[in-house]
């Protein structure tokens, strides 16, 4: 219990200062690393979509709340594997990984941001189901996670069939909220936009239970003594990019950069840089498309009860 | 200071610098759009009233949210495509011109109706009746009810977070969400506290004119 | 609505919906509900004592105007829902949502009457005072009934734009009206459609609230007056 209010007043004069002088960097996209940035395009077997040639920029929907996998840093820049990804398919298409437009998307948006133009792609830890390929189109997988839950270390819950009838904490579009709407309808849940506003619901005890992608969760789990991670995974299923559906140019380019990433095992070494725990590593490793190693989806509904 | 503050307050004014940005532009915009739809309320053309009537009701009458949502969702499907701030922009000044023709229009119509009539009378035209005697009149009642509405957008461009603007707002936001999910406090208070902070010395003072020069004219 | 984004409009999709609709509608109209009447009641009583000229009352309820006008609703809302808590006070939802609205409509409204209170002409209650009533009692019979009749169109302009802003709720995905339709988009990705018909919803109901305003203006409406 500082002096709040001490605080306050100092952060309303540094910004004022800070208003006056700092001028440039737009926030998303900045300078970075000069590595590579005179490098030449990746031919990944399919060409460039003219309209994204021509904009000379990779416009990507990426998770800002979703560590380690898409999330701002502290310099305010997007990171995490994704956001590693993202940078990689940029410097295939243009030879320059910071020809990129990030844009923040939530569950409850990306798909809405694609279907309006405003990105190119979705690369924003979206679980294929048969459902959302109704409206766009997936490419080939790239990760994979389940739903699971976290819970107050002293919480008794230890399974999904504990939650009925209780409050129970997702976000708005994930794949967690699907599963619980169609497999346990008397489950009354609390829906979020953001991932920080369900974990601080979770702590004032606004539901019993978060329920979200366990790549997520264990994240917040590692950093958060008082919370851990139950239950067993429900409604697993790849993750995949997602492309405007008919889109069959920019379809082909992304599968074809994926696989270029699959050859050279770029996948496995980010995932390594990202994750640095072992045994997560461990955990993770199978989701990971690699050279001899192939990810595909699954037939048929991935929203088992 | 701590130093989480220092990071925060770096991406703080950033979102600032938009936050200033996005008023002055919708302001201007506003202003611009908004008098010039008021006065032409006050025509004696029905359908032109009519026409102007439907735009003012229906900006007025819709919430902000959904107009920007809309702007920023609904555009781009049929063909028009405009960037985050530009899709802001827009909607607050759809809103903020309804507003302004309703403000100018009743000031407008607050005039005596024997000064116009005397203005015709002499041979003024309907260009001349407003320029010389009616907005003249107008401009000095209408100016406190503008300063609230310029309060207002100021204030109101805090809902281009809600598109994802990289606003004071949403730079709040983002940066308590990164404070919360690397596992620290939230910082909710001081964050939050900062930002209503900011708004009320930029609005305070625009407030306090407003009334000063509305005591004046009575 | 067919273009090369491939999306196609399919009225059909808000039947569909109609149930979840109907509830955060409901939502929508209790929290504006108490909002509203919060926001009548508060600005009243708080702007009678502001006119009245009571000493530190006064003073405090020009600190709780200005804060409250000269500040974002939708920062309020925020503060409301995620800050407070960590100085130990937690609201809920639906709390957040009638509490912030009362708060922002009560600021403007003590306003509106204050100003409506001090408009009318001081020799009626000089007179009244003449006649030997007490302060509080010419008051309560002149300037009360005058300067609520000239308050009454801005009060219920603010009324109005307090259910309009019940909309803000989205901030804290509290499930009314709007934000339960983004919960729709984000499952079945309608965005058009959705949008289209909550506007519409939204619309004609602020032109029924537009139309009973204007009702209860003219029938309170000062004889003479302009």
């Amino acid at each position: 219990m500082k002096s709040r209010f001490g605080i306050v007043i100092s952060a309303a004069m540094v910004l004022a200062l800070a208003a006056g002088c700092s001028s440039s960097s737009d926030g998303s996209s900045s300078s970075a690393g000069g590595s590579g940035a005179s490098a030449r395009p990746v031919d990944v077997g399919a060409p460039l979509p003219a309209e994204v040639k021509s904009r000379g920029k990779l416009a990507v929907g990426v998770k800002c709340d979703y560590p380690p996998f898409g999330y701002i840093d502290e310099a305010s820049k997007n990171a995490g594997f994704e956001i590693d990804i993202a940078h990689q398919l940029a410097s295939y298409a243009f030879g320059d990984p910071n020809a990129l437009t990030l844009t923040c998307v939530t569950g409850s948006n990306r798909v809405s941001f694609l279907t309006s133009k405003r990105i190119d792609l979705i690369e924003a830890t979206m679980n294929y189901t048969p459902e959302r390929a109704q409206t766009i189109d997936f490419s080939t997988p790239y990760f994979a996670s389940g739903v699971k839950l976290l819970v107050p270390k002293n919480s008794p819950i230890t399974s999904f069939d504990e939650l009925a009838g209780k409050q129970v904490i997702s976000i708005s579009g994930a794949t967690a909220s699907l599963w619980l709407t169609q497999c346990m309808k008397d489950v009354k849940q609390t829906l979020f936009a953001q991932t920080s506003q369900a974990l601080t619901a979770l702590n004032q005890n606004r539901g019993v239970a978060f329920a979200q992608d366990d790549t997520l969760l264990l994240d917040l789990a590692a950093k958060n003594p008082n919370l851990k991670v139950v239950g067993d995974a429900k409604a697993d299923s790849p993750w995949g990019m997602g492309v405007r559906k008919g889109d069959a140019q920019m379809l082909a380019w992304i599968n074809g950069a994926l696989a270029h990433m699959q050859k050279s095992d770029f996948f496995w070494s980010e995932f390594q840089k990202t994750v640095t725990d072992t045994t997560a590593q461990q955990q993770f490793a199978k989701y990971l498309p690699r050279p001899g190693h192939n990810v595909t989806y699954p037939s048929g509904s991935t929203i088992q009860c | 200071m701590p130093a989480w503050v220092g990071p925060v307050a770096d991406y703080l004014a950033g979102g600032l610098r938009e936050t200033a940005l996005l008023a002055l532009v919708s302001i201007a915009a506003s202003l611009l759009v908004g008098i010039l739809l008021g006065a032409l309320l006050t025509l004696p053309s029905k359908p032109v009233r009519a026409v102007v009537r439907a735009y003012v009701e229906i900006w007025r009458g819709l919430p902000i949210i959904i107009i920007l949502f809309l702007i920023f969702f609904v555009l781009p499907i049929i063909g028009v495509r405009v960037n985050t701030f530009i899709a802001a922009a827009i909607g607050l000044s759809l809103w903020g011109s309804a507003n302004v023709a309703e403000v100018v229009r009743g000031a407008v119509q607050s005039v005596p109706r024997g000064q116009a009539e005397a203005a015709a009378a002499l041979g003024f035209s309907w260009t001349g009746r407003m320029r010389h005697v009616l907005l003249p009149q107008a401009a000095r009642r209408a100016l406190p009810p503008l300063i609230g509405l310029v309060v207002n957008l100021t204030q109101q461009t805090s809902l281009a977070a809600v598109i994802g603007l990289v606003d004071i707002l949403e730079a709040s936001q983002r940066s308590i969400e990164r404070l919360t999910l690397s596992g620290g406090s939230t910082h909710a208070v001081p964050i939050l506290g900062a930002v209503l902070a900011v708004f009320f010395v930029i609005c305070l003072p625009l407030t306090m004119l407003s009334r000063w020069y509305e005591r004046r004219l009575h | 609505m067919p273009d090369d984004s491939g999306y196609h409009f399919d009225p059909d999709f808000i039947v569909d919906h109609l149930g979840d609709l109907g509830t955060g509608l409901l939502r929508t109209l209790a929290i504006s509900a108490i909002g509203m009447a919060g926001a009548l009641i508060v600005g009243a009583l708080l702007g009678a004592i502001s006119a009245l000229r009571v000493p530190v009352a006064r003073q405090l309820i020009t600190v709780y105007v200005e804060v409250f006008r000269n500040t974002p609703l939708l920062v309020q809302i925020f503060f409301l829902y995620f800050a407070l808590p960590e100085t130990g006070l937690q609201l809920g939802g639906f709390t957040v949502g009638w509490l912030s609205l009362l708060l922002w409509g009560g600021a403007y409204n003590v306003e509106n009457f204050r100003a409506g209170f001090e408009a009318v002409e001081g020799g009626y209650v000089e007179a009244c005072r003449a006649l030997g009533f007490p302060r509080l009692a010419a008051f309560r019979h002149v300037t009360l009934p005058i300067g609520a009749r000239i308050a009454l169109p801005s009060v219920t302009n603010i009324l109005i734009s307090v259910f309009k802003n019940s909309s803000f709720m989205v901030a804290i995905s509290y499930p009314e009206l709007t934000e339960t339709a983004v919960n729709i988009v984000a499952v079945t990705f309608r965005v058009f459609e959705m949008f289209l018909a909550i506007g519409i919803v939204y619309l004609g109901l602020v032109w029924l609230m537009s139309l009973g305003a204007r009702a209860v203006e003219g029938r309170f409406a000062i004889p003479g007056g302009h």
